[in-house]
């Protein structure tokens, strides 16, 4: 069964807590885009409020449900996600829950608040209409952990291309290779006869090379991993506070290109 | 404020990038300068140091970067990057500072090490030259590295290197200038590849066909690439050769336009911390800025017509490549490396001013209005 099926399936069940199992179940799959890029859920729940899931990568909706536990368990994802209720269309025999036509998806906040209510992770069950200064705050709130999860992305597979932490035990290895590589610099030691740097040792016997030298290959190449690492660090300290600190919405584009510029731009070019 | 000495282009003119290019597009002298840097590199300060154009951005050009009078050159190549390996080592000495050479792997920084192994003596060599490198100076020159970097130079992660400019106990020495010195492989592989001839950049320089280049690297209209082309030619009038086919065509004008940007553009790079310390020639430099290369390549543009891939002999930088060999006796080095920008890499995901003043002043933002020179020539 495709994750789209599986969730189908349990958005139908009529057991909240069944649901919220199966919610459990998928809900590393949801967290992953490329589950859902280019799929969409038809669920036609009636006369239920209508509680819509967004992935924010994709702005494409990837659960409706009218159970509120189910939203409660998947607000507790991270900020890849929000939702919002619609209360909107009344069609002669039943409600039908649908996004309202007028509705503007690039600057809700200008809709007109009273067809449309948002919910936040702590008031989920609250039907307060929200002013278009709290709309526009929600809005701007989910929009930065958008971005600052597209960056985040991008950063972390960045790290993995580095690949120095394959397990706990060599990365004490490195670290001890690159202790023995310090002493043998500093104490300029040509030969190691009792084998105290067996590490620089090994290496200098792999590498056909002198001591001294295997130490300068064991301690460059650390340093060039961490500094790399470093800089990532970096960029992800920067973005990350560039995004938090900016109040207005229409800057976050300007933010992202500044990161492909930061990141790739200069490559690119 | 004082005048521009670089600048990052992308920052005003990159049609993907800026953020203000949108806003000053309908600007014709800016949109027609702003193609340059689709003809050359969008990323790139174009500032004339012969004085022959004027650009629509107040910018002035360094005492240092002027170009030099021209004059006969009796020295070979090899005399004057040995000649450079001496006065650096000396200067280091001097000023008790490490020369701080950026190693890249590639030709022009292997040069250099190269150079200054032949003329410095070991205990100089140890005591006075850190090299600051990467993981792909190891894999761009592997041999190198284990044959002669390892044994005899201290080594720094090339990622310091913003630290070490303007940090008084090295002097920071890269191989910025030689692309300059034997002309820009890029944009004379796209004219080849666009003529689809091996040897287009040989033949007769031929202005319909410049103008057709023109067109297609720029995306301009017929007009606006003969606008573009016929101010570029005008500064062929001033050079020392008679500039007859494309390839001097395209050496001249990156001699000339882009001399200053790559001695400077390092700096845009400093960290905050030293960046105000930044003396040029004395803390900074590129082992390529001498008046002696610079004539050098002036001399030689016709007995080095170069890049001809039917004779190995005039291949690009090929007589570099031959004083590197001469020294680590690598031939799959000499006849197998192919080019590589290695700049871009050690710049990855590094934080950058986008401006520098010519009082070594560094700025973020500069709005447009502030640094438009509406006297240019490009109206």
């Amino acid at each position: 069964m495709s994750p789209i099926e599986k969730i189908k399936y349990w958005i139908r069940d009529t057991n909240p807590q069944n649901q919220i199992e199966r919610c459990k179940e998928v809900l590393f799959k949801i967290y992953n885009p490329f589950y859902f890029r280019n799929n969409e859920i038809d669920a036609t729940d009636l006369n239920k409020p209508f509680h819509l899931l967004i992935d924010t990568r994709t702005d494409r909706v990837v659960l409706a449900t009218h159970n509120a536990e189910i939203v409660r368990t998947l607000s507790r994802c991270p900020n890849s996600y929000y939702f919002y209720n619609l209360t909107i269309g009344n069609y002669p025999g039943c409600k039908v829950w649908e996004l309202d036509p007028t509705f503007d998806c690039t600057f809700p906040w200008n809709s007109v608040a009273l067809g449309v209510q948002f919910f936040d992770n702590k008031c989920i069950s609250s039907n307060d209409v929200l002013t278009p200064e709290q709309i526009y705050d929600f809005y701007l709130l989910y929009s930065k952990g958008k971005l600052l999860n597209i960056i985040l992305s991008v950063l972390e597979s960045m790290k993995l291309e580095c690949n120095v932490n394959t397990s706990i035990y060599q990365t004490s290895i490195y670290q001890e290779k690159y202790n023995q590589a310090i002493k043998v610099i500093e104490g300029n030691v040509e030969s190691d006869k009792q084998n105290l740097y067996y590490y620089v040792n090994d290496w200098a016997a792999v590498r056909n090379i002198s001591l001294l030298s295997a130490a300068k290959d064991i301690k460059i190449n650390y340093e060039l991993t961490h500094q790399r690492l470093s800089k990532i660090e970096y960029a992800r300290l920067l973005f990350t506070d560039k995004i938090r600190n900016e109040t207005d919405i229409n800057n976050l584009d300007k933010i992202l290109s500044d990161f492909r510029m930061f990141n790739f731009g200069y490559l690119k070019l | 404020m004082k005048d521009i000495i670089a600048y990052n282009s992308v920052y005003y003119f990159d049609r993907e990038f800026s953020h203000i290019y949108p806003k000053i597009k309908h600007m014709e002298d800016v949109k027609l300068f702003g193609g340059l840097f689709y003809l050359y590199a969008r990323n790139m300060s174009i500032n004339d140091r012969t004085g022959t154009i004027q650009i629509p951005l107040k910018t002035a050009v360094l005492k240092n970067c002027l170009l030099p009078e021209y004059k006969q050159l009796t020295k070979s190549f090899e005399e004057v990057c040995n000649d450079r390996a001496k006065e650096l080592m000396a200067h280091a000495i001097t000023t008790k500072r490490k020369l701080a050479v950026m190693w890249s792997g590639g030709v022009d920084s292997t040069l250099i090490l190269t150079s200054l192994l032949k003329n410095c003596s070991d205990k100089e060599i140890r005591d006075y030259v850190v090299v600051l490198m990467s993981q792909e100076s190891i894999v761009e020159n592997p041999y190198f590295y284990d044959k002669f970097i390892l044994p005899n130079f201290s080594l720094i992660p090339a990622n310091n290197f913003a630290h070490i400019m303007g940090d008084d106990n090295y002097v920071y020495v890269t191989g910025e200038g030689n692309d300059q010195l034997f002309a820009t492989l890029f944009v004379i592989e796209a004219y080849k590849v666009f003529f689809n001839n091996e040897n287009a950049h040989h033949e007769t320089l031929d202005d319909d066909k410049m103008i057709s280049f023109v067109k297609y690297r720029t995306g301009f209209n017929e007009t606006h690439s003969a606008k573009l082309y016929y101010i570029l030619k005008r500064l062929c009038a001033g050079a020392p050769v008679n500039i007859d086919t494309p390839y001097k065509f395209f050496w001249w004008n990156n001699f000339t336009l882009k001399w200053q940007n790559v001695y400077v553009r390092s700096m845009l790079f400093a960290h905050p911390i030293n960046r105000n310390n930044i003396k040029l020639e004395d803390n900074y430099t590129t082992f390529f800025h001498t008046d002696d290369f610079q004539l050098w390549s002036m001399n030689t543009v016709e007995q080095y017509g170069r890049l001809n891939p039917n004779d190995s002999n005039k291949a690009y930088k090929e007589i570099c490549k031959e004083i590197i060999y001469e020294f680590d006796k690598n031939l799959d080095y000499r006849l197998n490396k192919p080019k590589h920008g290695s700049f871009g890499k050690v710049i990855m995901s590094r934080h950058a001013c986008n401006f520098v003043t010519e009082d070594i002043e560094f700025y973020n933002d500069i709005d447009f209005m502030d640094s438009y020179n509406p006297n240019n020539d490009f109206k």
